[in-house]
């Protein structure tokens, strides 16, 4: 299902255009990633979505609703994270996520349990009544994540999650992506300049080049080498192969159905060589 | 919104420090009012002595003194909490944050221009306890009624010039700059308009915001020891009179909305 169609989108900073996206549509259980180096449009790509930028040039309809004339339907469905999150000091974490929900459902929160759930989720239980301006960079930025899904938006934005965290901080972001990628009609769309973290999260991604699209790669059109031993006569029978080469076959997006071929069939698998090509590609667009 | 601005704000140190400033205003008044009788004689014309003046007329006296250094402190809290209740949004970048909540700019500027009208009124109520409890120290009795007259015109003179606040802060991104350039217009430019209004009878001096916040203090003795424009008299101003100013005030905040609602619906968060 279509829940973001971008038609002719084009914003401009002045005489300068800034972002010049075209026509793109993106469906709903899908993670998609924005890749690009700085000043690529990333940010503002997802700053249009949300309807921060408002003075902009084609049309972007979210799930059906013409995104310039139905702000407020539309805020209600896209929850975001936009650039490095600022917040108010003086408030606490379970303070600013009761505020959030309160403002995107338009319903007062009763109990403490909706709240404590998305505390939870971004693991900042021990943290919830401390003053924000005491929380460290990365639990401002789990908080900042948090605050993009209250209201259990259909559409999460989130921009640059895993800037300035350590290794431990961006494995904590990544769960909490794929947490909510197993959502059902979700898409979460993510806006970074980490390779590695796009690569681990996302199905999708567009790569940005000034503006503009430079590729779109799909995840599933990934390509894996598996290397077996013995009964190589039976690979001819798995339907999905792209190629075989004596005891090597090639297969392309998720491999799980080979390797349950493989189980039933009492095919040992000796190697698998998975061909990802979204750094090859990013090198080829961005240079080294 | 308007209840998670408060009760934020409350927290912060602008707000502790604004209520330890009135605190300390407050003691201040209270000591040059009890060491210095002077002071209170000042206000009194001619020759006459305020030991022999009646009762009633001594308690007009402490309260319109008193009321003539309150009419400063909504201009203050209306500094600290109004002209930053924008800017600080655009300075923080929490306007990103606003910007994709479903409310549109209108819900946002009534909930700051709420949020400050309450937090300046709370911190301005801190001197008007002072007042009273000084008030029942000296004369062993509360305040008559005219003093309710006083708390609603507090109220109407902290909500205007709130409005007003917010009217400079929207075309400001940084909130000291706004607090300034509020506190600029309001003392210096308000108060050369005045001056030229006086001098000239161009307009009528009541019609310049300065003048019109006076009307406080007009509550207890009509009179203005600034200009002297208005006929001195020892009786408290006619209901008219703060009917008429009522209007004036009532008109500088609808302005002011407007001017507010205008420049901040056609502000961008990117140019």
């Amino acid at each position: 299902m279509t829940m973001i169609d971008v038609r002719g989108l084009s914003v401009r900073s002045g005489k300068r255009t800034i972002l010049n996206m075209g026509n793109l549509q993106f469906h709903s259980k899908t993670v998609y990633g924005i890749v690009g180096p700085n000043g690529s449009g990333k940010s503002t790509f997802l700053k249009t979505l949300c309807g921060i930028i408002e003075n902009y040039e084609g049309d972007i309809r979210v799930d059906g609703s013409e995104a310039k004339k139905f702000h407020k339907r539309n805020a209600r469905i896209i929850g975001s994270l936009i650039e490095n999150p600022s917040f108010y000091p003086y408030s606490t974490p379970s303070g600013f996520i009761k505020y959030q929900i309160e403002m995107r459902t338009g319903k007062k929160v009763e109990s403490s349990a909706q709240v404590n759930e998305i505390i939870n989720m971004i693991g900042l239980d021990e943290k919830k009544d401390e003053m924000i301006r005491r929380l460290s960079t990365g639990e401002l930025k789990r908080l900042g994540i948090g605050s993009a899904i209250c209201g259990n938006p259909k559409i999460i934005l989130l921009d640059e999650p895993t800037d300035n965290l350590d290794q431990i901080g961006k494995e904590k972001v990544e769960q909490i992506v794929n947490e909510l990628a197993s959502e059902e009609d979700t898409i979460v769309m993510v806006a970074s300049h980490d390779i590695q973290f796009v690569n681990a999260v996302c199905n999708e991604i567009i790569f940005l080049k000034k503006g503009e699209v430079a590729f779109r790669y799909e995840k599933e059109n990934d390509l894996t080498e598996v290397i077996v031993d013995g009964k190589c006569e039976l690979l001819s029978n798995f339907p999905n192969k792209v190629e075989i080469e004596g005891n090597k076959i090639t297969l392309r997006g998720n491999i799980n159905d080979f390797m349950e071929f493989a189980v039933k069939n009492g095919i040992k698998i000796m190697e698998i060589n998975r061909k990802n090509v979204l750094v090859e590609n990013y090198k080829k667009i961005f240079g080294n | 919104m308007t209840k998670f601005f408060i009760y934020h704000t409350v927290k912060s140190r602008a707000f502790l420090f604004m209520v330890f400033l009135n605190s300390v205003i407050s003691i201040l008044i209270a000591s040059i009012m009890f060491i210095s009788p002077v002071l209170l004689k000042s206000f009194v014309p001619g020759n006459i002595q305020v030991n022999g003046l009646p009762e009633i007329l001594v308690k007009r006296l402490f309260n319109f003194q008193w009321a003539n250094i309150m009419i400063y402190i909504p201009v203050l809290s209306s500094a600290f909490f109004g002209s930053t209740a924008i800017p600080y949004e655009y300075e923080r970048g929490t306007i990103y944050n606003l910007s994709s909540l479903p409310v549109d700019r209108f819900q946002i500027l009534m909930s700051k221009i709420t949020g400050a009208t309450v937090l300046s009124f709370l911190s301005t109520s801190i001197i008007v306890v002072f007042q009273i409890l000084f008030f029942v120290l000296l004369f062993k009795s509360l305040p008559g009624f005219q003093f309710l007259f006083y708390i609603l015109l507090l109220l109407l003179v902290t909500f205007s010039d709130v409005c007003f606040a917010v009217a400079v802060s929207v075309f400001f991104n940084n909130s000291g700059h706004s607090a300034i350039a509020f506190l600029i217009v309001y003392l210096v430019i308000m108060n050369i308009i005045s001056l030229i209004a006086t001098g000239t009878h161009f307009i009528s001096p009541i019609f310049v915001k300065t003048n019109t916040d006076r009307i406080i203090y007009r509550v207890f003795i009509n009179a203005d020891p600034y200009f002297l424009r208005y006929s001195f008299s020892l009786s408290p101003i006619a209901l008219p009179g703060i009917e008429y100013i009522s209007g004036i005030l009532l008109l500088y905040s609808f302005s002011a909305l407007i001017v507010s609602y205008i420049v901040f619906s056609l502000r961008r968060n990117f140019s």
